[in-house]
């Protein structure tokens, strides 16, 4: 599928053209519209907003690269200094854009089964065919104007698509023939990491489960965050008592192993994707706790602390101007960090088939679903779990970066 | 007499957090929606029926009787029946534990092995192309899943070369061999799961040993080990691994915790039969007294790991039993 979904301009195209007659329309330049809203178009919409961004971007780093090029052939100015992390910012983001752009890189429907007879367990790279074809049932809301009609089709070619996949050329299974009057395009794809037990391409499924284990491993380390840094900060500027309960406190929780914690509540509240960000917060906020603690502890006996606080400058301004800053290189490593572990926990879950639950794409959930016909089939299972690899050496190796760079000390060890 | 005051002291700074652990588990399975009972109380039951099943569980007592019945008993090594499995959860958890403990202890030897060849392989020339591959592999390997390792030794091993077996701890039919046949056997069957558990670990425990080492060797006294023509063996043996390995030991403890989260998922890739795989196919029975069984015996494990640490890392370096 990849070969070709990579550049499904149609789609974009439909996404783009739908959001600018939307925002024209809500704008109030033509006249008002009957509705033609439906909630799956927002995913859309959003995906062509990241594009364009990138695209944007894409543009300016071209120009800031070309004019420092040439500015670099006058004489007496010296280049700018730049920092690099490496490539696993690059990895990273690119991730993220996968996933924040997925719609357009998953051409079918990553749920849909494709013909089960020619199209299961296909190796990578092996070709097939794709079928896609517009219900002509409804054509929406006949309308007059420009900005309508545009709005109109984009939306229904975004919302009435109907995709089909087959490793040989009678594409549709016998079940779903394309209704009469429908526009109908057929073309040859690759398969670029095979095709799973039901039928499904897995690019398209490692690519829409990317979307769900990166949303939950960051909300899961942004609420780890939360928790961890508030107790953190409250057990570093307290007193000995409550610093000692809290301490005591978050040693109980590291001694839970992670994750027999997370299974064990996971049993008893049942999995959604809010039960498992909240499950695994709560289990991973107490390295953070520890790190901002000590972090707090050492810096507000500083003496630029003592400085500011004789100047009787007022504790909050001491908080949010000496306090905060200096503990941000601590914060962002340990952000980093748990956010590797809670994408590697989501995935564990997954792989354990405690996660999210199929038919949703999750990594872990590939994965586990995979070891079932792992002798006859190794790419559903080893694609998903590459990503992950990839992506959890990249955020560990930008963390040991983050580390140095917030502690520069310890760059020679 | 040091050592025993000093290992006194941590078994007694244990003992509150192992009550609170027993605290944590019975308010999370009481504050949690669902109860043990609801399990077996269906829509058309009687409403008497109903009732007595929930005074067997002791639901009908308040929360704070719930809480003592529930410590004293767990205190005395009950922890309540399993329905699934028809037994008590002690038996249940105590017929598994072995298993687990081959697996993760055959992970742990083959960790320690492993990490000191690494890391001595690594500082025998430091800087040179091993010492630098290494240091960037390790990072790597830590960072990969274990359960992915554990697909790709099995996709590797078992299905393309069909060198080892894939599942559980004994061949069909294992009965009948010998003593020896089936203890190789056994470590056949031991082989993919322990590497897949101590692949993060070797990578973990490599890079602190040789950061370890090289510290070491800065020292005078291998300095001076080294003038007197000693041989590099004989230095690397006497005196740059014994001084090394302290730091590492406490790293061990830390290591527990993940060395367990290992043996977990790989128990259930590979079908064998210990606590980790119990625990989940608990939660697929919603077999609730197993579950909060595995969940304490796992925080007593990792309670007790932190302690053995502690105690070889004292044992080792005197110096520390004074702090």
């Amino acid at each position: 599928m990849a070969l070709v979904s990579l550049v499904q301009y149609r789609l974009i195209a439909a996404s783009l053209v739908s959001f600018l007659a939307w925002c024209v329309l809500e704008s109030g330049l033509r006249a008002p519209f009957g509705s033609y809203w439906n909630p799956a178009l927002v995913e859309y919409w959003f995906a062509g907003l990241v594009w364009i961004v990138t695209a944007l971007w894409l543009l300016r780093s071209i120009i800031v690269y070309v004019r420092r090029k040439v500015r670099k052939s006058v004489p007496g100015i010296p280049p700018a200094i730049t920092r690099s992390r490496g490539a696993s910012t690059w990895i990273i983001g690119l991730v993220v854009y996968v996933a924040a752009t997925s719609p357009f890189l998953t051409l079918i429907d990553p749920n849909v089964q494709g013909n089960l007879v020619t199209t299961r367990l296909l190796p990578p790279l092996s070709t097939g065919y794709v079928r896609e074809y517009l219900d002509p049932g409804s054509p929406g809301p006949e309308v007059a104007g420009r900005v309508h009609r545009a709005f109109t089709e984009a939306n229904h070619y975004l919302l009435h698509r109907t995709v089909l996949l087959s490793g040989t050329p009678p594409v549709d299974p016998p079940a779903a023939r394309p209704p009469a009057g429908a526009a109908i395009r057929e073309y040859r794809a690759v398969f670029l990491f095979g095709t799973d037990d039901n039928a499904r391409d897995v690019f398209c499924r490692v690519v829409a489960g990317t979307r769900v284990s990166l949303g939950i491993g960051i909300s899961a380390a942004l609420g780890a965050l939360l928790i961890g840094g508030a107790v953190g900060f409250a057990a570093g500027m307290s007193g000995v008592v409550l610093d000692g309960v809290l301490m005591r406190l978050t040693d109980l929780f590291l001694a839970i192993p992670g994750l027999f914690l997370v299974i064990g509540i996971l049993a008893f509240v049942g999995q959604s994707i809010t039960t498992i960000v909240v499950v695994l917060s709560l289990s991973g906020w107490m390295g953070i706790a520890r790190v901002v603690r000590g972090e707090v502890v050492t810096l507000r006996e500083r003496e630029f602390i003592l400085a500011a606080r004789l100047l009787r400058v007022s504790t909050w301004k001491i908080i949010t101007r000496h306090l905060l800053p200096n503990l941000r290189p601590v914060i962002a490593t340990a952000a980093v960090l748990q956010f590797a572990n809670a994408v590697l926990g989501e995935a564990s879950l997954g792989f354990l088939g405690l996660g999210i639950q199929p038919p949703t794409a999750t990594w872990g959930n590939m994965m586990g679903e995979a070891t079932g016909y792992l002798a006859s089939a190794w790419w559903v299972g080893v694609f998903p779990g590459l990503l992950l690899a990839v992506v959890l050496v990249a955020a560990h190796s930008l963390g040991a970066n983050l580390a140095v760079e917030g502690n520069p000390e310890r760059a020679g060890r | 007499m040091t050592l025993v005051k000093f290992l006194t002291r941590r078994v007694l700074h244990a003992i509150p957090m192992i009550f609170g652990l027993v605290t944590l588990v019975f308010f999370l399975s009481r504050l949690l929606p669902g109860d043990p009972a609801s399990l077996y109380v269906v829509p058309g039951i009687p409403p008497r029926v109903a009732e007595q099943l929930r005074s067997q569980f002791g639901l009908d007592h308040s929360l704070w009787d719930q809480y003592l019945a529930w410590l004293s008993s767990t205190l005395r090594g009950e922890l309540g029946y399993s329905f699934a499995h028809g037994a008590p959860v002690r038996d249940v958890l105590l017929h598994v534990f072995p298993n687990t403990l081959l697996l993760g202890g055959t992970a742990l030897v083959l960790e320690c092995l492993l990490a000191v060849v690494l890391a001595a392989l690594a500082v025998r020339s430091v800087g040179s192309w091993f010492d630098r591959a290494l240091s960037r592999m390790t990072l790597v390997v830590y960072s990969l899943p274990s359960f992915w390792v554990g697909i790709l030794f099995l996709s590797i091993f078992s299905f393309s070369f069909r060198v080892l077996p894939s599942s559980q701890m004994h061949s069909a039919g294992g009965e009948q061999l010998g003593l020896a046949a089936s203890f190789g056997d056994l470590l056949k069957h031991l082989a993919l799961p322990a590497l897949t558990v101590a692949t993060p670990g070797i990578a973990a425990l490599a890079a602190y040993l040789r950061t370890s080492m090289t510290e070491t060797m800065r020292q005078d006294y291998v300095v001076a080990a080294v003038g007197m023509g000693l041989s590099r063996g004989r230095v690397f043996r006497s005196y740059i691994l014994p001084n090394s390995v302290g730091p590492v030991i406490s790293v061990l403890g830390v290591e527990a915790g993940v060395l367990l989260t290992g043996v977990l998922v790989s128990e259930t890739l590979f079908a064998w039969p210990g606590m980790g795989r119990l625990a989940v196919m608990a939660i697929f029975s919603r077999d609730y007294p197993v579950i909060l069984g595995c969940t304490l015996s796992g925080g007593v494990l990792i309670v007790g790991a932190n302690i053995l640490a502690d105690f070889l890392r004292a044992w080792i370096d005197p110096r520390i039993r004074l702090t």
